[in-house]
């Protein structure tokens, strides 16, 4: 058996865990890739651990290491993607911590509306979304081509961002 | 001609715009309120479906090759998360299992399985689950304060005629300082037997538990979480357990709303790993802050105004691939 986690650690594991996902959903409203996102997210969680003092707006501090961070990331990434500007990416940020509750909901509503798809549609979209998988493998998988498989997921997605739209408007209290 | 701004978002995500479509959108997000709102809830359903998809393979069900399969043990080194030092291995396990929280999916994948029941509770009998935070010993519930009651004011329990209600997010003689805003309760049990009798095949434990919760302030919220731990021995303590875990997978139902008079499912399940004996179920609520930015508000202790647990369901599954699956890969 290992040594037991000295306070410190567990008090950060815990003030992590409480903020991970706002953290999460604050630097991907800056960065378009979400595997960019994880890169971005891994980087976050070294730091906010090398530096980690105390329980002091523990929320504040991580999230400005996170700009920092992605601000950052999109500095290298300038130079072989299309990226938005600063002073959008800060828009879409502040707009993106008020927008925490509302997520919430619409990943709960998303588990129905992944029910409600076509077993062959639903199969398709989280087979895309696994990591690891290649779309020109997927593609070659299924006898299609990738341009295929691209428009077909962009219809996918859009009809889930409708159906979680109409699922959130109808439970709203009248 | 209109500009299909929902199409280039898309195409923004996807890293397949041009520069001409990036500087138009971007000026048309800068002034389009509503646009931004439509940008952000595309990037959080991107990020939530690779959440989902991350779970439904956990659920063993996807149509990949089993040695693709990417499992959820903590201190595995088959992703990028998990191949940190121990301690950012721990943090990547947790936090995996928030985000991922309930999303299952199964789709029926060809193989044999044998389905054994583990464990149905809902206290009708046996001792008051202890105090004592994490069980030091097999079969026995302990864990922070709580009592097993009748009817609680408008609760009536689920099943039977009793129930659990967590009182307090601690235990007796508990020495941390650190804050503490959930009350659990868990039961160690011991899986060798079947993982004997799995002899090397894929073994799943699940977990699911009913939650209630009396009228409570709109300023709280709570979830109700099931959290499973594949152990290599016992012994375990608070402060040791995410160290020591094989395996962490946990479910949630979030926002526990307050009607006396409906019960409300959390469920997980986890692919025990190799060198697993013991699992640990645990149920806990856990208190959030209502709306962003006032997690320091919250008081260090928690006590439980009428938070019940009750119908507890436990059951292991041995799966062996069936030899003719089109997608195992062929030695």
């Amino acid at each position: 058996m290992p040594p037991p986690l000295d306070p410190q650690h567990d008090q950060f594991l815990r003030l992590y865990a409480e903020q991970e996902q706002a953290l999460h959903g604050y630097v991907r409203s800056m960065l378009p890739d979400r595997h960019e996102t994880s890169e971005v997210m891994q980087e976050v969680i070294v730091t906010l651990w090398q530096k980690f003092e105390g329980a002091v707006d523990f929320r504040h501090w991580a999230f400005g290491v996170a700009r920092m961070k992605v601000l950052h990331h999109l500095q290298r990434r300038k130079r072989d993607r299309h990226v938005f500007g600063e002073e959008l990416i800060q828009q879409l940020a502040d707009r993106q911590a008020e927008l925490e509750e509302r997520h919430v909901t619409q990943r709960e509503a998303l588990e129905h509306c992944l029910e409600k798809l076509p077993e062959v549609q639903r199969e398709l979209v989280l087979t895309a979304y696994t990591k690891g998988t290649r779309m020109d493998d997927l593609a070659a998988r299924r006898g299609e081509t990738a341009m295929a498989i691209y428009k077909k997921l962009h219809r996918i997605r859009q009809a889930l961002l409708e159906c979680v739209r109409r699922t959130l408007a109808q439970e709203e209290p009248i | 001609m209109t500009t299909n701004w929902h199409d280039l978002i898309q195409r923004y995500i996807s890293g397949t715009i041009t520069e001409t479509e990036t500087e138009a959108l971007e000026q048309q997000l800068k002034t389009d309120a509503t646009l931004r709102d439509w940008y952000l809830d595309a990037l959080n359903l991107d990020s939530a479906l690779e959440a989902a998809a991350e779970s439904a393979q956990t659920a063993l069900s996807l149509p990949v090759p089993f040695s693709q399969r990417a499992l959820t043990p903590v201190g595995a080194t088959s992703t990028r998360w998990f191949a940190w030092r121990p301690l950012t291995a721990a943090a990547a396990g947790l936090v995996i299992g928030l985000f991922s929280a309930s999303m299952v999916f199964g789709f029926g994948a060809r193989s044999v399985e044998k389905v054994i029941s583990l464990l149905q509770e809902s206290f009708e009998s046996g001792p008051a689950p202890l105090v004592k935070g994490i069980p030091q010993d097999v079969n026995l519930w302990s864990g922070d304060y709580s009592e097993v009651v009748e009817r609680y004011e408008d609760v009536k329990p689920a099943q039977g005629t009793k129930m659990v209600r967590m009182l307090r997010s601690d235990f007796e003689g508990k020495a941390s300082s650190m804050p503490n805003r959930q009350g659990d309760l868990s039961r160690v049990i011991d899986v060798r037997p079947f993982m004997r009798e799995a002899n090397g095949d894929e073994v799943v434990i699940t977990l699911s538990t009913l939650f209630n919760a009396g009228p409570f302030p709109d300023s709280q919220r709570y979830d109700g979480v099931v959290t499973l731990y594949a152990l290599g021995e016992l012994g375990s303590t608070e402060e040791s357990l995410m160290e020591d875990a094989l395996a962490i997978s946990n479910g949630s139902c979030n926002s526990m709303d307050r009607d006396p008079a409906t019960w409300q499912t959390a469920s997980t399940r986890l692919l025990l790993p190799t060198g697993t004996e013991f699992v640990m179920l645990k149920v806990s609520f856990r208190r959030w802050p209502k709306g962003s930015g006032d997690q320091p508000s919250l008081p260090d202790l928690m006590t439980f105004a009428g938070h019940f647990v009750d119908d507890l369901r436990a059951s292991i599954r041995i799966r062996n691939a069936a030899p003719n699956h089109s997608n195992v890969a062929q030695p």
